[in-house]
């Protein structure tokens, strides 16, 4: 039964590495080769990098000051705004940030005023699609990042406090290497989504601008020109691949994780 | 990190998540704002507006009757095949746990071209209908569903209470529905819920699936975030209601233990 939602995706699988029923891996050289398909795999890769980078070194933090700083209550609070924050859909997104920083946004015209002269954002290029994605890839990594404080017993840091050792010591030797496992996995999460993310470009780049991503290929190839479907079914494979390897990383982070909980 | 800085970070967080839900709903109600950076005036006149639009409601209702869809068809796939397994044959689990993975490894775009693609070949007919939508939301959901059902199967110890069942004489059906649907209750909810959720936000399926020929209230919404600000505004309240309410469900249902529901849909 479940078998019926999945074969669409094994044969998508299958039809790309085989088109005209003969395997071939000829359509992987050609995308992969050069041209706008290569430029949109490796923007796609580096703004996922970045965006899960960049959002992971905020969320971590943001998940320490959870963990420690904050009461049960407004924890609560906290987690359920991330978790909106993660379900709110892209349109609805990038229509507030441009709102608030577009050319007549809020806040554009706000600092405009406020250094006395217009100030311009550019909200369409690559780094306004890596602000945006941080709205979701922030509260992301806070919440798969969260649980893993847990393992943060207290005892250990009496224990190190007890041994001698420093704060800062205590963080090389034995918080580090605990939470450096959950951190990466979150990171790789991130990862996957900010790859597959649909939604938030098109709404925001609409095909306006030279920056090319592969859901927007696939999506425009698919969608309004409807050729070179191969091309199509090679880039979601290669998303595909991309983002089982990065799950399939996080899949063995959690286990040792699940070890030391234990 | 001192005191300080923690809390300054918190407030940061706090703040830029609030911010474009706070800029949002104040143009809703926004008479006009275009260079100013406050709106010139406020009235409930989009409010009204965008309710009176047909589109509103019709693709509003859409929405939620697919929502409702994609609920049934992911739980009624779902519970007896996950129960089945958990019970009888847990060798299968491993490779149900790839299986229900599988969409989860495939972001909306790469699902929908997947579904069209051999949908296409095998069943021409089924092309640009609701009823693929539906099918392809269900696959969108599968991996929220299966997580949370398998969840409670696993927490509330199945395995004994069907044995015990079956000492006590229970047939099957009995015992599905006097032992194991009781305890499920709240796997189910959340798994109802977050199937919902994922629906009514997506976008890019229901773009790529059937687009303008059977409008969700996300594919309206893509015509008019270009076309018409106030209308966009306004709808995306609606969403922003839509999305509170289904995180607090959810949030309440799981007992605030469940990271990471947000699915891939950015």
């Amino acid at each position: 039964m479940l078998l019926l939602l999945v074969l669409p995706g094994l044969a998508l699988v299958w039809n790309s590495l085989a088109p005209d029923g003969r395997p071939s891996l000829a359509v992987y050289a050609r995308i992969l080769a050069g041209g706008g398909y290569r430029r949109a795999i490796l923007t796609s890769v580096l703004l996922a990098t970045v965006s899960a980078g960049l959002g992971t070194a905020v969320g971590g933090p943001v998940a320490l000051a959870l963990h420690r700083l904050v009461g049960d209550r407004l924890r609560a609070t906290l987690v359920a705004l991330a978790t909106v924050a993660t379900n709110y859909g892209g349109l609805p997104l990038v229509f507030g940030f441009v709102l608030l920083l577009g050319s007549q946004g809020a806040l554009t015209l706000l600092l405009g005023q406020l250094a006395r002269r217009p100030v311009s954002v550019e909200l369409v290029s690559f780094w306004g699609l890596v602000l945006v994605y941080q709205y979701f890839l922030v509260p992301l990594c806070v919440l798969t990042f969260l649980p893993a404080l847990a393992l943060l017993r207290p005892e250990l840091a009496e224990a190190a406090a007890v041994h001698g050792a420093r704060p800062g010591r205590f963080w090389r030797h034995v918080g580090g290497p605990l939470l450096l496992p959950p951190l990466g996995a979150s990171f790789l999460v991130c990862f996957a989504h900010a790859l597959g993310s649909f939604t938030t470009p098109w709404a925001l780049i609409g095909g306006g601008s030279s920056l090319t991503l592969i859901p927007l290929q696939i999506g425009f190839l698919y969608g309004e020109a409807g050729f070179d479907l191969e091309a199509a079914d090679a880039l979601a494979v290669t998303v595909i691949a991309l983002v089982a390897a990065a799950l399939a990383v996080y899949d063995r982070a959690m286990r040792r994780v699940a070890r030391w909980s234990a | 990190m001192t005191r300080a800085a923690g809390w300054a970070l918190l407030a940061g967080f706090a703040a830029f998540l609030l911010l474009p839900l706070a800029a949002t709903a104040l143009y809703a109600v926004a008479s006009t704002w275009t260079t100013t950076v406050m709106p010139a005036g406020l009235t409930l006149d989009w409010l009204v507006r965008t309710v009176r639009e047909p589109r509103f409601a019709e693709t509003l209702g859409r929405s939620l009757g697919l929502g409702v869809v994609v609920i049934a068809l992911d739980l009624l796939l779902a519970t007896p095949a996950l129960v089945a397994l958990v019970v009888r044959r847990a060798a299968w689990r491993r490779v149900l746990d790839v299986a229900a993975l599988l969409p989860y490894a495939m972001p909306g775009v790469v699902l929908a071209l997947a579904v069209v693609r051999f949908y296409g070949a095998v069943w021409p007919p089924l092309l640009g209908t609701p009823a693929l939508l539906a099918l392809a939301h269900g696959a969108l959901a599968l991996p929220v569903v299966y997580w949370a059902i398998l969840g409670n199967l696993r927490a509330i110890r199945l395995q004994d209470l069907y044995d015990a069942a079956l000492m006590s004489g229970a047939r099957w059906p009995q015992t599905l529905r006097h032992v194991v649907l009781p305890n499920v209750a709240t796997g189910l909810g959340v798994a109802a819920v977050a199937a919902f959720a994922a629906s009514f936000t997506d976008f890019a399926v229901a773009n790529l699936v059937v687009g303008a020929a059977w409008p969700t209230f996300s594919v309206w919404q893509g015509s008019l975030i270009r076309a018409n600000a106030h209308l966009m505004a306004v709808t995306s309240v609606v969403s922003l209601v839509v999305t509170l309410g289904t995180t607090l469900a959810l949030l309440r249902l799981a007992g605030g233990g469940a990271p990471g529901l947000g699915h891939g849909r950015g």
